[in-house]
């Protein structure tokens, strides 16, 4: 069934999107220096700019944003901005009144500040963005560092003065510390020094950070310099911070640090990262990884965009050791288990590729799960052995494959074929690895004529469509077995036929591999498509959504997508059908999204990358 | 026409009396309970003395066929062991009915209803010539006929038609779960609903007191001038607020006297416990778990179930007692057929004939009932029945829910002799 | 007044409108509740334009537009691909709200409350589609058409368990039914009748769920249906149960309880010039119809407020008095709780109705679907939330709100002390959240139950 609610959250998403990207173009500057002062801060490296010696050692977290006015720029000049401007949709949306209250919200500030939001933003943060928390005072921090200390020290004025104008009077105290003007505003403390304007939720944590930044950056030192210098160490004396800083190389855009040995220590977390996860679905995706953070001394997070793409990478060290045995199936007992190479196939929607032990984890269930989900297995355990003619499911069929497996959906068409179902699905299939091909392939082949028959059996007695089995050999060494529904009187020449007419369930051989498909057509060309050389860059799993290929299938079915609007909203086919075609323009403007997972050289890395297209 | 007829409880026109057991369970709080303005009758304490009318009955149907002979296990018998050499389970596992039967090792559940005289166990419960199709064979169970008569309703949609159930204010009986509604309960009628929560009992209003109040108050105010129609409409509506918000009382003070199995069929069991603490008039609330069609590998499968089976009854029955009504409760779980005495080639066992039916509940003749099938005089290689299911369903009708058995049945069958009262 | 004492020449003449029966919002609320799923404001004072004779033979004559149907068709192969009943279920649910000709619908409904046949046997949706198709089609039409097409019917004969039928074993489960339940009524036939019936019966078949005659398995020989000797085949037999005198009494006695009243039974002295015009019109629906919800009785205090208001005349009537929309996969579902499970009627018997509606469990899950309803976020009443509805039609206080339910949607007064109730609470919530909560409230009233 294709089913809508996957993409109303779709369509939520792409609002959200038309508010971010919603700015008028920024007005005439008041404060002296517009747009154009942007080039300034392009030619600095980054990783000069950062504020980590800001924070003390006990910081359990961290992130840095190291160029934020690029990033800005970046969403603000974006050319999808235009185009999500120009539709219907979006002229729509910033006519709603929850639209309405926040531009209004926006002018009062900009009425405030005297300036664009924008400019505002890139004012007070342009040059860096710091938060963390410290563990040893408690607190919260966030370090702005803004364009220079005049304009700074205005902004903070101005903001105070914001604060005065709608908050309690009673609530906002004013100081000093060492000299530097400081502000309390409902528990929530302020100070500017120089050109960076502090805030946080502590006044130890606070004193900490103005001390630090008096001593270091009042001696016009850098605040990496002289790390031994009164007030305690900094985040930057911490090994494990040294040891995310080598590994994640040059800072990126945005990064996080999570200090996990110290945050293991609180019982909660520590039992998060120890306990069993539970749930088989979960446990397969990241069981692996949970064993990993257990023992690892730290996490961190990167983002990296620009035009066409946005990039989160997230890493923790990686020790072989730090895997129980249990948990060999995921990274392999060497660690060294990567996914397969798939062949590459014209209208591909999605594909996964992954290494994963299956029969390990069936026949190691009773150390992985709980009792609960151990009595489901038994149970499904008697049953998929009676489906397979009782061959035993874990140790006959799931040990017969090797670990390496491939999950491949391609679009169907259905052109000049019929019986064409109403509904069109797409095709997929299952790419496994024979341990034992020469005995194998006589026992899968029984196997899947016993299912077909059995399946028969069961469709008989409901009424449905009977399968007929077929076999084509295409060359040396290569066969595929095919079924097929074998079309009523009702089907014949129909365009609009039943949801079965999606299936040609099929097998297909050659030498190891073993195709499993739900339509003969991708059998074969899975079977027959030469597999890539391998490239270096394999990783234990990776999945790529192609938007092009959902967008076809979604265009596939859209009187179909329409109706079930209608019926599910309540809508009337022009608010349907306009609803269908918005989803279809979102997904145009998105190339792929993919995800990894791997390690390499002692980082365990999983990155998900969104590409847009130029 | 049914317009003229007031069901039973009906005392004068559109005056409901209220279900007993709010006087049996909560009497300590009786501050709630005093307000439906009804003085508590004498306490109740024996099964005999039980009004018709709160007797409820819970079937649990144990679909896919049971493997009667290793659940009710004659493990001393060299032909059991000899039949089964891979999936026998040993004397010294098994927990004791007597000196020659013992119930599977996963049901500590049943075992401890046994042993505090609340559960008996009919054996060898089948049918002439039996089917070993599981749908025409549950067919058979539930509207005790066969294919080539004319079946279009169940027995339990009979045993409701037949004592003129079409029109109370409460349901009278309740399918849980999500799946299509049992044959057993269809009759011509009688709508039997399914429910999935308790929340379909459950008013919902915005969240204001003022509001819920109001629509109390409203729907008591009395009517002058109503039809019959509106009366009977009024009197509904009162009854399904009371009942609403029982369900929400019970939600708060029903105190599960342990905790139900983490299971489907646990939770479904509270459930039920639940609705019958909150007073429903509900008879017969009926259940349903999947799963006994062990081919392959059927031990630890088999074990499964059957712990889910026992935990969950075992866990109902006490409860019910703890909330006071244990006297009103029978619980029967059956399969629809048993499997074959000869394990296969895939550690599991294939479609048979006779099985054991449990009964669960106070006022029992506890303990093992009827022969257990000899395994040297099989058919074809099953068991041969002792019993028809019809004379347990005969049984459960007359010594239980008090009703003749003729017209639910369709021919008088001799009751088992499971009740200890008849 | 009392049914007892009523005149049948009375009862069936046309409704005039007087001074103590006036045509006004209330009677034309009456007859679009009973004729259709209710109506708007709009369509109300549109009626009252007219005289309620007009009204009502407009809505028998009235069908449904070509844009309609091509937009039904769509949803309907959606549903079909589907295999769903569910969606099959909300797609007539979408269908009875839009559609253009009520009665029609509603006489559709009628008949798959007569024909009973449940989706949950049959188990495939093209065949209920096709019956409801055929439902649709005879739905005003001719009776002894409808009787003859849905004996070939496979959905039907499926459900019946009369897929088969052979003179060697004649198949007596049709037979009974279509004498018992479809035509003439317990006690006006004989076990030889039905027997003999089967016999007619012999040789139609479900193949491949289509219906074929095979002549090898029908039985020629000689064969006397209710006391007509000679009767050949099946669809012989049917007309000779049609044309009995027992036939047009039964059916008018389930039109009248269908749109008059739920109790007491009207005698048979009663509906005799009902039956007699039916039979007249060679059992010719629409006529008789049309007389029944423009006559004397239909409009009198007798019929006001004397029905249990259906599952469907409850959810689609409530979105369709406020040109209200809804998520129709759940109000489909909801129908199937409350007991009306469209294409999942209980049994062949089809719904009793009246009282049978009502129980804990129903009631609460009425109120409960309104609550669903009011507050759901796929609901919207003429595009917009109920409180710019009513802000638009101009109904701005408690009161007013009071005046347009009772007018449109309340066969019977609410009770003052309800108003004066609700008339409080929506004092206490300023915000325009006071309509749904008063809405609710009204609703939950036994009044709003019967129509």
């Amino acid at each position: 069934m294709v089913r809508l609610n996957v993409f109303i959250p779709l369509g939520a998403m792409f609002c959200l999107f038309s508010v971010i990207f919603s700015t008028p173009a920024p007005a005439e500057d008041p404060i002296g220096d517009g747009p154009q002062a942007t080039s300034r801060f392009a030619g600095q490296v980054i990783g000069e700019l950062s504020d980590a010696g800001l924070f003390p050692q006990s910081s359990v977290f961290f992130a840095e944003v190291n160029d934020p006015q690029a990033l800005i720029s970046l969403l603000l000049d974006h050319p999808l901005r235009e185009r999500v401007e120009s539709l219907e949709a979006y002229k729509t949306a910033i006519t709603t009144p929850a639209y309405r209250q926040f531009s209004l919200g926006r002018m009062m500030v900009e009425g405030q500040l005297k300036m664009p939001w924008r400019e505002a933003l890139e004012t007070l943060l342009g040059r860096g963005l710091a938060v963390g928390f410290d563990t040893e005072t408690n607190g919260f921090a966030a370090i702005l560092r803004g364009k220079d200390p005049a304009s700074m020290k205005l902004l903070g004025d101005r903001l105070l003065e914001f604060a005065r104008l709608t908050g309690n009077q009673d609530q906002i105290t004013e100081g000093e510390y060492r000299g530097v003007p400081a502000a309390e505003v409902n528990n929530v403390r302020f100070a500017v020094y120089q050109d960076r304007l502090l805030i946080t939720n502590r006044g130890d944590t606070g004193k900490w950070i103005l001390d630090r930044m008096i001593d270091h950056l009042g001696a016009k030192k850098s605040p990496e310099a002289d790390q031994q210098a009164p007030g305690g160490s900094s985040l930057l004396d911490n090994p494990r911070f040294q040891s995310f800083r080598a590994a994640v190389g040059p800072a990126t855009q945005v990064h996080a640090f999570l200090d996990l040995q110290v945050l293991g220590q609180s019982p909660a977390v520590s039992a998060a990262l120890r306990s069993q996860i539970g749930n088989p679905v979960a446990e397969l995706l990241v069981g692996g990884v949970q064993s990993a953070l257990a023992q690892a001394g730290w996490a961190s997070a990167q983002l990296a965009a620009d035009a066409e793409s946005i990039k989160l990478s997230l890493s923790t060290p990686f020790e072989l050791d730090s895997i129980p045995e249990q948990r060999e199936y995921f990274f392999g007992p060497e660690g060294d288990g990567r996914g397969p190479i798939l062949p590459q196939l014209p209208e591909t929607i999605f594909t996964l590729s992954t290494y994963r032990n299956f029969a390990d984890v069936w026949l190691r269930a009773g150390d992985l799960f709980d009792a609960n989900v151990n009595d489901g297995i038994a149970q499904a355990d008697a049953s998929l052995t009676t489906l397979f003619a009782g061959r035993d499911f874990g140790e006959d069929i799931l040990a017969a494959f090797e670990p390496e497996v491939g999950f491949v959906a391609i679009r169907q068409e259905f052109a000049n074929t019929t019986p064409r179902p109403t509904i069109k699905l797409p095709a997929f299939a299952m790419v496994f690895e024979l341990k034992e091909p020469a005995t194998m392939k006589r026992e899968l082949r029984r196997i899947f004529q016993s299912l077909v028959g059995f399946l028969n059996v069961v469709g008989s007695m409901n009424g449905q469509r009977q399968l007929e089995l077929g076999s084509e050999g295409i060359g040396e060494g290569v066969e595929v077995i095919t079924s097929s529904f074998v079309p009523e009187q009702e089907d014949i020449g129909s365009t609009e036929a039943q949801l079965v007419f999606n299936f040609s369930p099929s097998v297909a051989f050659r030498g190891k591999q073993f195709v499993i498909s739900s339509s003969k057509s991708l059998a074969r060309q899975l079977i027959e498509a030469p597999r890539p050389e391998p490239t270096g860059i394999q990783v234990n799993t990776s999945a790529t959504l192609h938007a092009a290929g959902l967008q076809e299938i979604l265009k596939d079915n859209r009187e179909q997508l329409i109706a079930q609007i209608m019926l599910e909203n309540g809508n009337t086919r022009e608010e349907g059908s306009a609803l269908i075609d918005l989803l279809l323009t979102a997904v145009g403007y998105f190339n792929e999204t993919s995800f990894t997972l791997g390690h390499d050289d002692g980082t365990l890395k999983a990155v998900w990358q969104m590409k847009v297209l130029p | 026409m049914k317009s003229e007829f007031m069901p039973y409880h009906f005392s004068k026109q559109h005056g409901i009396k209220l279900p007993r057991r709010s006087f049996l369970g909560h009497a300590s709080l009786s501050a709630s309970v005093l307000t439906f303005g009804v003085t508590a009758p004498g306490v109740l304490c024996e099964a005999a003395s039980l009004a018709k009318e709160d007797r409820i009955l819970v079937v649990v149907e144990m679909a896919g066929g049971n493997d009667g002979l290793n659940t009710v296990i004659p493990h001393r018998d060299d032909l059991y062991r000899a039949a089964r050499p891979k999936i026998a389970i040993d004397s010294s596992d098994v927990l004791a009915i007597n000196d020659e039967l013992g119930l599977h090792p996963a049901m500590r559940g049943m075992a401890d209803l046994l042993e505090n005289g609340q559960l008996s166990i009919v054996q060898g419960v089948g049918y002439e010539n039996p089917n070993r199709s599981h749908f025409e064979s549950m067919d058979i169970w539930h509207s005790c006929y066969r294919k080539d008569e004319t079946r279009q309703d169940g027995w339990i949609g009979r045993y409701l038609e037949s004592e003129g159930m079409a029109s109370l204010t409460d349901p009278p009986a309740l399918h849980l779960g999500k799946r299509q509604q049992p044959f057993a309960l269809m009759s011509r009628g009688v709508r039997v609903p399914s429910i999935q929560s308790l929340e379909q009992f459950r008013l919902r209003v915005a969240d204001s007191p003022d509001i819920r109040n109001a629509i109390r108050s409203l729907s008591n105010q009395s009517r002058e001038d109503a039809t019959d129609l509106l009366g009977f409409v009024q009197a509904s509506s009162r009854n399904a607020l009371e009942a609403s918000e029982r369900m929400e009382s019970a939600g708060v003070k029903y105190k599960p006297s342990e905790s139900y199995p983490e299971t489907a069929l646990g939770r479904q069991l509270e459930t039920v416990a639940k609705l019958i603490a909150s007073g429903l008039h509900t008879r017969v609330y009926y259940v349903r778990i999947d799963g006994f069609d062990t081919h392959a590998n059927q031990p630890d499968a088999h074990a499964v179930l059957l712990r889910t089976v026992g935990d969950a009854v075992s866990t109902l029955v006490r409860d019910v007692n703890a909330q006071g009504d244990g006297d009103r409760l029978l619980v029967m779980c059956f399969s629809e057929f048993g499997r074959r005495v000869a394990e296969n080639a895939s550690d599991g066992t294939d479609h048979g004939a006779a099985g054991p039916v449990f009964l669960a509940g106070n006022g029992l003749r506890s303990g093992a009932v009827g022969k257990h099938p000899p395994l040297d005089d099989l058919q074809n290689g099953d068991l041969l029945h002792g019993v028809d299911f019809r004379q347990v369903y005969a049984a459960v009708l007359k010594d239980w829910l008090k009703c003749s058995i003729r017209p639910v049945l369709g021919a008088d069958y001799e009751p088992v002799d499971v009740f200890a009262g008849s | 007044m009392n049914l007892m004492n009523v005149e049948p020449s009375w009862a069936w003449a046309p409704y005039e409108p007087s001074l103590e029966s006036p045509w006004n919002l209330s009677a034309a609320a009456h007859l679009f509740r009973r004729a259709g799923f209710g109506a708007n404001r709009q369509e109300l004072e549109d009626a009252l334009k007219l005289s309620p004779s007009e009204v009502v033979a407009d809505l028998v004559r009235a069908e449904e537009t070509s844009d309609f149907q091509t937009e039904m068709q769509s949803l309907l192969r959606a549903a079909l691909a589907t295999g769903n009943v569910r969606q099959l279920a909300a797609q007539w649910a979408y269908r009875m709200l839009h559609t253009p000709a009520p009665l029609l619908e509603k006489m559709t409904l009628f008949w798959h409350g007569h024909f009973a046949t449940s989706a949950v046997k049959v188990n495939d949706v093209r065949l209920m589609q096709t019956q409801n198709t055929l439902l649709r089609r005879h739905a005003l039409g001719n009776f002894k058409e409808l009787a003859i097409e849905i004996s070939r019917d496979p959905a039907m004969l499926l459900y019946l368990d009369s897929a088969t039928n052979r003179k060697s074993h004649p198949n007596e489960n049709y037979a009974r039914e279509i004498m018992e339940l479809f035509c003439l009524g317990e006690g006006n036939y004989t076990e030889q009748d039905i027997r003999e019936l089967a016999r007619c019966f012999t040789g139609w078949e479900i193949k491949r769920n289509r219906f074929r005659f095979n002549r090898y398995q029908h039985d020629s020989g000689e064969k006397t249906v209710l006391g007509i000797p000679g009767v050949e085949s099946g669809e012989e037999a049917i007309r000779v149960v049609t044309d009995d005198p027992n036939a047009p009494r039964f059916i008018v006695r389930k039109l009248v309880r269908f749109f008059v009243l739920d109790e007491p039974e009207p005698g048979d002295e009663l509906l005799a010039p009902l039956a007699a015009q039916l039979r007249e019109n060679a059992m010719d629906i629409g006529p008789t119809v049309q007389r029944i919800l423009a006559s004397n009785l239909f409009f009198s205090p007798l019929a006001r407020g004397r029905k249990v208001r259906s599952p469907v005349e409850l959810g689609i009537g409530f979105l369709r008095v406020f040109d209200g929309s809804t998520d129709f996969f759940q109000l489909a579902d909801a129908l199937d709780q409350l007991g009306q499970g469209l294409f999942t009627p209980p049994s062949v018997k089809g719904w009793d109705g009246g009282r049978t509606w009502i129980n804990s469990s129903t009631l609460l899950g009425r109120a409960n679907l309104i609550h669903r309803m009011l507050n759901g976020e796929k609901t919207r009443f003429g595009k917009q939330s109920l409180a710019d509805y009513f802000a638009a039609s101009g109904v701005d206080s408690i009161d007013e709100v009071a005046d347009f339910l009772q007018s449109s949607l309340f066969a019977v007064p609410i009770p003052r002390p309800a108003t004066e109730r609700l008339r409080e609470l929506a004092r206490k919530n300023q915000d325009s959240t006071w309509v749904n909560l008063a809405v609710h409230a009204f609703c939950t009233l036994p009044e709003f139950q019967v129509a």
